[in-house]
């Protein structure tokens, strides 16, 4: 599932000033690939995952995911691609605080055909493989962050998307917790050919990144492709 | 699950939610206890006219200067009013009996006993029968004669008799007397009356009154109307052919006006229900603008994991209908009870007129037996009301809601 980037822009006007976050970027990101978004505070890199999420629509240009125009697609078809095709794991984790893990690993199946012993099967099963099983009926405020970021990763994974959209997923851990948090997003880009695209401020994630975009100023400086690991 | 989402939302944040379903309780509830009380008084006032006869009207000799006297010649001539079905005369006396070492006030009224069923409806005998024509030292009693605060003091049976100490003006000059008659028949209880209290009267014929009051004039005239439309027609001729000379009453055009003052009642009520309806409304649309603006960023989450713009709406509808009906249902319990208290309050007064006379406790005295009328559809009703300005409240709240754009929701802290 490829993800093609065709002269991306977009513009933020706010209070009647128009602020450019894009200026155009093409990039293209291979099935099954890793791939790391790089670049300084303000660069932009935010909004370019958020747009590859259809989180947002491009201000001009396009962006195809798997042959899909997402720039061409109405709203409901945008909420169907970010549950069927795309799952997010935030640097905030961004759970539900009045939910248990578990409900919060349940939300995207609530909106798609199903009963609720198959939702709660196939949550369960999701939360055992970030090794939360013990967890599941705690709110998020009763773990910690590492496990948070998990049962953010287990509701990402519990859809069986193409790809995951990480931005800075591991900014708000300890050293540790990020590495166990990065090798299961490995294991799933190696194991499950999901195609992985980081935010990431982090040199040691990049490492193990098949390609690199840098963008600076709303611009793509350089795309860094490297061997596969 | 849409719906779990909105109850625990509403869970979460028990103290604004109790808030805001107060703030709806009160229309519901205003709605219920007051449609049930004025239904209850409504129903009650309309038994007991019907009971008086509502083609029934009474004629009395002016009390001012310049009064007719009624006699035979004017009780044909006003039974030849168009409109008149029938023309009774009528002696009335006041008298007292005694009831152990007390005295009761009662009332004689001498008539065709023959007509009393025609003249008031609701008269039904208890026990034994009404006195024919001739039988001038007989009587029927009223349900509440020697027996004033339903203790049974004395009770009256067939072939008892009863005695009655009176006061009449005969030639200007009052007359003590006391008479004996013997009980033919007793009547079940009546119920508040009009102008006069059937179970605190004593019936017997006109020979007998006319005996006890030495009179030609009659106290009054009985009048029935051939139907109810005819009545004001009938009260219009007799004072345009008395002038002052007689005053008519009749119980329907009493009821009318407390039917209009009825009306009247219910449309503040109705007025007062929309106002509190309204505040409910507003209370609710603000709460529900609050809850989005609050839930901004799990707005976000949800349409990050692929929730439609419906789902979004789904959930705040659901919510605001949810505090719709729970506002609903508590409101209509609040009304319920609210029914017997305005009852309470207001229909105490209407049942011990004129009490004040060796009562007990009052218990069995003749009151207006008033109970809230509550219908299954007003219950109903309400809630479907409280349930549909949820759902309305929340309209617009929800469609902003799901019009948020993923991304800045998720910005929002």
């Amino acid at each position: 599932m490829s993800v093609v980037m065709e002269d991306v822009q977009k513009t933020y006007s706010t209070g009647g000033y128009a602020t450019a976050a894009l200026l155009g970027i093409t990039a293209r990101i291979e099935s099954g690939e890793f791939a790391c978004i790089m670049g300084p505070s303000g660069s932009g890199k935010s909004t370019l995952m958020n747009l590859l999420g259809a989180l947002d629509r491009p201000t001009r240009g396009r962006i195809i995911v798997d042959g899909q125009d997402l720039s061409k697609a109405g709203d409901d078809q945008l909420a169907d691609f970010r549950n069927k095709k795309v799952s997010f794991i935030f640097q905030s984790y961004n759970l539900i605080n009045r939910l248990t893990a578990l409900e919060n690993v349940m939300l995207p199946l609530l909106v798609r055909e199903g009963s609720k012993p198959d939702r709660i099967r196939a949550s369960m099963k999701a939360l055992e493989s970030v090794g939360l099983r013990h967890r599941v009926r705690h709110t998020p405020d009763r773990l910690s962050g590492g496990e948070q970021q998990r049962v953010a990763m287990a509701r990402a994974v519990v859809t069986k998307p193409k790809i995951i959209l990480g931005d800075e997923p591991t900014g708000n851990l300890d050293t540790k917790t990020a590495e166990s948090v990065m090798n299961l997003l490995k294991k799933l880009n190696r194991e499950r050919g999901l195609t992985l695209v980081i935010v990431t401020h982090s040199a040691e994630i990049a490492k193990h990144a098949d390609k690199i975009l840098y963008v600076r100023d709303g611009l793509l400086e350089k795309i860094e492709v490297k061997k596969r690991h | 699950m849409m719906v779990k989402l909105a109850w625990q939302a509403l869970v979460s944040r028990k103290l604004r939610a109790v808030l805001t379903i107060l703030g709806i309780v009160v229309g519901p509830a205003l709605i219920v206890g007051l449609v049930g009380a004025t239904e209850g008084f409504k129903v009650s006032v309309e038994e007991r006219f019907s009971n008086m006869g509502l083609n029934t009207m009474f004629v009395f000799r002016s009390f001012r200067g310049g009064g007719t006297n009624i006699d035979h010649r004017v009780v044909d001539q006003v039974e030849g009013i168009r409109g008149v079905a029938l023309a009774v005369p009528f002696y009335r006396i006041s008298g007292t009996i005694r009831v152990g070492s007390d005295t009761q006030s009662i009332t004689v009224i001498a008539l065709d006993l023959t007509k009393l069923q025609t003249i008031f409806p609701g008269v039904q005998v208890r026990e034994g029968e009404i006195p024919g024509v001739s039988a001038l030292n007989h009587a029927l009693v009223g349900g509440s004669v020697g027996d004033p605060d339903g203790g049974a003091a004395v009770l009256y049976t067939v072939n008892s008799v009863v005695s009655t100490s009176f006061n009449t003006r005969v030639g200007g000059e009052t007359i003590r007397g006391t008479r004996s008659f013997v009980v033919s028949g007793v009547m079940e209880p009546f119920g508040q009356g009009f102008f006069i209290n059937p179970d605190e009267t004593i019936f017997i014929n006109t020979l007998a009154g006319q005996s006890l009051t030495r009179q030609q004039t009659f106290s009054g005239i009985f009048v029935v109307a051939r139907s109810a439309e005819d009545v004001d027609l009938v009260i219009n001729s007799i004072q345009e052919r008395y002038g002052r000379g007689l005053r008519v009453f009749a119980s329907s055009t009493f009821l009318n006006s407390i039917r209009s003052v009825n009306e009247g009642i219910s449309t503040i009520l109705t007025s007062v229900a929309f106002m509190a309806v309204l505040v409910a409304f507003i209370g609710i649309m603000t709460t529900m603008f609050t809850s989005v603006a609050e839930r901004t960023r799990e707005i976000g989450i949800l349409k990050s994991v692929g929730f439609r713009k419906r789902h979004i709406m789904g959930i705040f509808l659901s919510e605001s209908t949810l505090t719709g009906l729970l506002g609903g249902i508590v409101g209509v319990g609040f009304g319920i009870v609210l029914s017997y208290l305005v009852i309470g309050i207001f229909g105490g007064n209407l049942g011990v007129g004129g009490g004040g006379f060796g009562r007990r406790s009052g218990t069995a005295a003749p009151t207006l037996d008033i109970s809230p009328v509550i219908t299954p559809e007003l219950l109903i009703g309400t809630v479907l009301l409280a349930v549909g300005i949820g759902a309305l409240a929340g309209i617009l709240p929800a469609w902003r809601a799901s019009k948020l754009i993923p991304v800045e929701a998720l910005k929002h802290e």
